[in-house]
């Protein structure tokens, strides 16, 4: 679905140079949940920002479905994000003078595109806010807001959805709700999903969990639990 | 302390400050610009004045010599002279004569007066040439009989001459063929034309054989004062003895009158600062909610409210200083450019003569300047101080947009005082009423800025409407946007409105002028032609008799003019042959009739009113040849633009000893293009003499009020340009705090296009939404103008829908050159930077 060869991310120079990335191969596999674990500085986020053609590698390739992205204009790459990506940040993921309904078809308004009958409700359904659709932002708790960030990424039925530390700014309730939502996405839409996290919990969702360290994807571990993921990160912490 | 504070923020926002600066700029370039303009005016009147008046220690003149609101001048009889050569202390009177002589040069036509000409004062002037006098030869020789005369140097070369040549002058109602035997030097006379003669011809030709305008002279010794009341005591009851000094000031005061333009164009200029002042109001409410962290972490460690406000008009204060200082810089440009166009064209001979930048100006300029930046500023100051330092913690402090209850009082209260100030002010008159007027303007239009925060949503939400189907999402976030921040676009778009209200209210009375001016030409030219001089004062006796020659025209009727005082008012009156005068503008009596008999006069109705002068009512005439009589109301009739009152021919050739014809009317046979190519063959002499039927008359006098509904609409553009500023600077700054929501935009998969066509669409729809306001209050202000002025003979109400819909349009694509810059910014913002921005 997505992968990534040889890419190489480094920012600044001489004393100050921190390379993000380094030589990192990865590849997501469709309909799959992923998540990317690391410590800070392990170069995730620049990662996902790689995969998601909001940041440019330095070398390597990324690759979206059949499409080489590291060469594509901005223009291009924003046609890219506007019909096969859907993205989750961390905060701020709505736009406040927009209503929840309108946040979430704003992918589809943006690009002209009629949503797929019955899609835009099984999605609403399934995020579970049908009755908070009229509602800015503002007026809607921080979990109900990442649920409605989710049904926006679904909404233009992407490819592929990248998901950057969903649950960060959530308590664990809220938190889970979304990571529930998310899995639900996957199993019953078949939702591709990469996930950005540094939460063993949140990552216990997912079907595989890549580890990365320094920039480069140190371990890989497929059905995770959050015991198995905290005690990974652990032994990962010793032997720093 | 805070003033490191103040001068760190300065330096962190230098190109805001600058935007802001600019709204400052225009205003003061504008004030500068004008006082500079009025000072080196006043310099060139003095200087003028001095050179003129030199050596002159008592004038003797009529009583209350002819200004505009003065009485009739009277001329003073040679004996006079002779009474004063009598009084001890006198040294070298002198009689003066002074008058209308026009050159016309060799091409046929006069030549006009250089440069912009003030009332009140002979553009195009004759005079006795006086040995030593003010006029000193510079070639040729003294003028000697009636076929002699000297010119300027200025003048002569413009014309074509030099000495020795035969020339053509156009003195009142008739022209002469002279020899100039020689030159005087010009000197400065701010570009009037003088042709001067010896005493007894100047005194045929310009005044009346035995007269003097005054008598000149200068002192031995003893004080101005003591001569002046010495030589007093041996005049005639209508003559009076004023000291040189006064002669001087007076002339000064004359030549200076071109200052009503500057008082024109400081009003324009303060109208200008009002709206930057709005500018800046916002400009500063939005870096205080901006800030409000910052000023709340200030507040938490310790700073007092009075720190955290001083703060901020600290800044205020900075800003204000910088924009007067480049306002200044660019006001003084602004006064040479004035003077170069006034000066009109590079033939100009009046040497443009240097600027006078005065203390005043200077200090005048910082003042406005400062004084607005500061007073703008003062609100958000307050609102600085209040923040609560818990802010400094919390994340979302939103700025309080409540109190909409209270808000609609004082707006109302506000907008309706103003309207009644205004009200009240077109019904008065004077100086006093001039004022309400214009506070109550300013009233009104704060008035409407308080309510206006209330109405931006329904309002923005109604133009809007179509946006979100024509122009997709853009449109909708647009709008949505536009009604985000009620206070920020109710003050954004109040700058705007006061121009385009301004530019409203002009269109509306421009336009109404034209309809009522076009409807009484209709109904008041009922001959077929009208000839009048388009430049000099009055129509030659032989053209008056090749007209009535022309094969074609039937009837000729002469008019004439002059002033008179009717039991001590001064009235400008109309003469002739009143039944046929009166019937050639289709005239209705209000009362009495044309019989007037040889001591009979019309007097136009509001006059008559306004004295209680009824038909049969004897009245005092005094007219300028020193005459008095008696007159009686024979008749009172509309104002048919023959001035305040009619006289007889035969009254007017009694009391004016050179008589000339002022106007035309002209009753054809057939009036035909046969007729009217004949007419103009027979003035073909007479190329300064304008030839007009009735829809030429119309264009001719609806063209100067399209002139002036233009000037007045382009001076209103300043205004304009500054809201434009403020317009792009409240979007900058809306740009830089959705910095994070635009990368979310981007991110999801808005293009640069979409985003940029966001914030122009935000914009049109602020400008629109100011445009609404301003034409709808412009609209009411015209409306009321034009019934004060209904009176006047401005009866006809016209709302010019074309150009008002125009204004609108303007407006639009004000809002989107002033979003340009921020367009271009959001467009740019680089997505992953947006998006990490905090």
């Amino acid at each position: 679905m997505a992968r990534a060869t040889a890419l190489c991310k480094t920012y600044g120079v001489g004393e100050a140079r921190v390379v993000a990335l380094d030589r990192v191969d990865v590849a997501i596999r469709a309909g799959e949940l992923t998540a990317i674990m690391g410590p800070s500085g392990s170069g995730k986020s620049t990662l996902m920002h790689c995969l998601a053609g909001l940041d440019a590698a330095d070398g390597g390739e990324v690759w979206i479905g059949d499409t080489e992205i590291t060469a594509l204009r901005d223009d291009e790459l924003t046609r890219l994000r506007r019909d096969r990506i859907g993205f989750v940040f961390q905060a701020f993921n709505l736009v406040p003078t927009l209503t929840a309904l309108e946040n979430i078809t704003l992918p589809l308004d943006i690009a002209g595109r009629t949503p797929e009958p019955g899609w835009i409700t099984r999605v609403i359904d399934a995020v579970g806010l049908s009755d908070r659709l009229r509602h800015r932002p503002g007026e809607l708790s921080g979990g109900q807001q990442q649920r409605v960030a989710c049904a926006r990424a679904l909404a233009a039925r992407p490819r592929i959805v990248f998901a950057d530390e969903p649950t960060g700014n959530l308590d664990s309730r809220a938190g889970a709700e979304v990571l529930d939502l998310m899995r639900q996405c996957v199993d019953s839409f078949g939702q591709t999903i990469v996930m950005v996290t540094h939460d063993p919990v949140a990552a216990s969702y997912a079907d595989r969990v890549l580890f990365l360290a320094d920039g480069r994807v140190v371990d890989e571990m497929t059905g995770p639990t959050a015991e198995r993921v905290l005690e990974r990160m652990k032994r990962a912490e010793g032997t720093r | 302390m805070m003033l490191r504070l103040t001068l760190r923020s300065l330096a962190a926002h230098r190109l805001r400050l600058l935007l802001t600066a600019l709204s400052v700029v225009l205003g003061v370039a504008f004030v500068a610009g004008t006082l500079i303009f009025t000072d080196t005016m006043d310099g060139q009147a003095a200087d003028i004045a001095g050179r003129l008046g030199r050596g002159v220690a008592v004038e003797v003149r009529a009583k209350d010599p002819g200004g505009r609101t003065r009485g009739v001048s009277v001329p003073v009889p040679e004996a006079v002279l002779r009474d004063v050569r009598r009084v001890p202390g006198v040294r070298g009177p002198v009689g003066v004569v002074s008058g209308y002589a026009a050159l016309v040069s060799r091409d046929g036509t006069e030549v006009a007066a250089q440069g912009a000409q003030t009332p009140g004062v002979l553009a195009q002037a004759g005079g006795n040439w006086i040995p030593g006098g003010d006029y000193p030869l510079k070639t040729g020789r003294a003028p000697h009989g009636p076929g002699e005369m000297l010119v300027d140097e200025a003048t002569a070369g413009r014309g074509g001459y030099r000495t020795g040549d035969e020339a053509t002058v156009r003195l009142k109602g008739a022209s002469r063929t002279m020899r100039i035997v020689g030159l005087v030097g010009s000197g400065d006379l701010a570009g009037r034309t003088l042709a001067l003669f010896d005493t007894p011809t100047a005194q045929r030709l310009l005044l009346r054989p035995g007269d003097f305008t005054a008598v000149r002279t200068a002192s031995d010794g003893v004080s101005e004062e003591v001569l002046r009341g010495r030589v007093a005591a041996v005049l005639p009851g209508d003559l009076e003895a004023v000291t040189g000094t006064q002669v001087r000031n007076e002339l000064r005061n004359d030549l200076a009158a071109l200052s009503y333009v500057g008082g024109l164009l400081m009003a324009f200029a303060l109208i200008a600062v009002f709206v930057g002042a709005f500018v800046i109001f916002n400009t500063f409410s939005m870096l205080v909610a901006q800030r409000t962290k910052e000023l709340a972490l200030l507040r938490a460690i310790g700073a007092s409210r009075g720190q955290v406000s001083r703060a901020v008009v600290g800044e205020a204060f900075a800003v204000g200083v910088v924009g007067s200082t480049l306002g200044l810089v660019a006001g003084t440009g602004m006064a040479a450019l004035l003077q170069v166009i006034l000066d009109e064209g590079p033939t100009s001979g009046p040497a443009f003569s240097g600027l006078a930048v005065s203390g005043t100006a200077v200090a005048a300029s910082y003042a406005v300047g400062t004084v607005a930046t500061v007073a703008a500023a003062y609100v958000p100051a307050r609102r600085a101080a209040r923040i609560p330092p818990i802010a400094a913690l919390r994340d979302d402090v939103a700025s309080p947009q409540g109190a909409s209850k209270r808000r609609v009082v004082t707006g109302t209260v506000l907008a309706g005082g103003g309207g009644l100030a205004l009200l009240a002010g077109l019904a008065g008159s004077g100086l006093t009423a001039q004022a309400l007027v214009g506070l109550g303007a300013m009233l009104v239009f704060l008035g409407v800025t308080v309510l206006s925060p209330v109405l931006s949503g329904p309002v923005i939400e109604l133009l809007g409407r179509g946006l979100p189907r024509w122009c997709g999402t853009p449109g909708l976030l647009a709008r949505r946007n536009a009604q985000r921040s009620p206070r920020r676009t109710a003050a954004t778009a109040g700058a705007l409105m006061v121009g385009l209200a301004l530019v409203g209210t002009v269109n509306v009375l421009g336009a109404s002028m034209k309809a009522s001016v076009g409807s009484q030409i209709d109904a008041s030219f009922a001959d077929d032609y009208l000839v009048l001089p388009v430049r000099g004062n009055s129509v030659d006796a032989d053209a008056v008799t090749r007209v009535a020659s022309t094969p074609g025209i039937a009837r000729t009727t002469p008019s004439y003019t002059g002033d008179v005082e009717l039991d001590g008012t001064r009235v400008e009156y109309g003469a002739g042959n009143l039944p046929t005068l009166m019937a050639s503008v289709a005239h209705r009596m209000v009362d009495g009739g044309l019989d007037t008999g040889t001591d009979g006069v019309l007097v136009e109705d509001d006059l008559a009113s306004a004295h209680h002068w009824k038909v049969g009512t004897v009245l005092t005439a005094r007219f300028p040849d020193g005459g008095r009589q008696e007159v009686r109301v024979a008749g009172i009739y509309p104002l048919v633009g023959f001035g305040n009152a009619m006289l007889p021919e035969s009254l007017y050739k009694a009391h004016t000893p050179l008589p000339a014809v002022h106007a035309l009317n002209l009753k054809a046979t057939t009036a035909d293009a046969a007729t009217l190519t004949a007419l103009r063959r027979s003035l073909a002499a007479y190329p300064d003499l304008g030839i007009y039927d009735r829809s030429a008359w119309k264009r001719e006098k609806v063209q100067s009020l399209d002139q002036m509904t233009g000037q007045i609409t382009l001076l209103l553009a300043l205004s304009i340009v500054i809201a434009a500023i403020g317009v792009a600077n409240t979007l900058a700054l809306s740009v830089f705090e959705r910095t994070r929501e635009i990368g979310l935009l981007r991110a999801v998969g808005a293009d640069r296009g979409q985003v940029r066509r966001m914030i122009r669409l935000e914009a049109i729809l602020i400008a629109l939404f100011g445009a609404v306001l301003g034409l709808l209050i412009g609209l009411g202000f015209g409306i009321a103008l034009q019934h004060a002025m209904a009176g006047l003979g401005f009866d006809v109400l016209v709302v010019p829908a074309v150009p008002l819909a125009l204004c609108a349009v303007l407006a639009g694509v004000i809002g989107v050159a002033a979003a340009v810059w921020p367009a271009r910014r959001a467009g740019r913002m680089d997505v992953l930077t947006a998006i990490a921005h905090e």
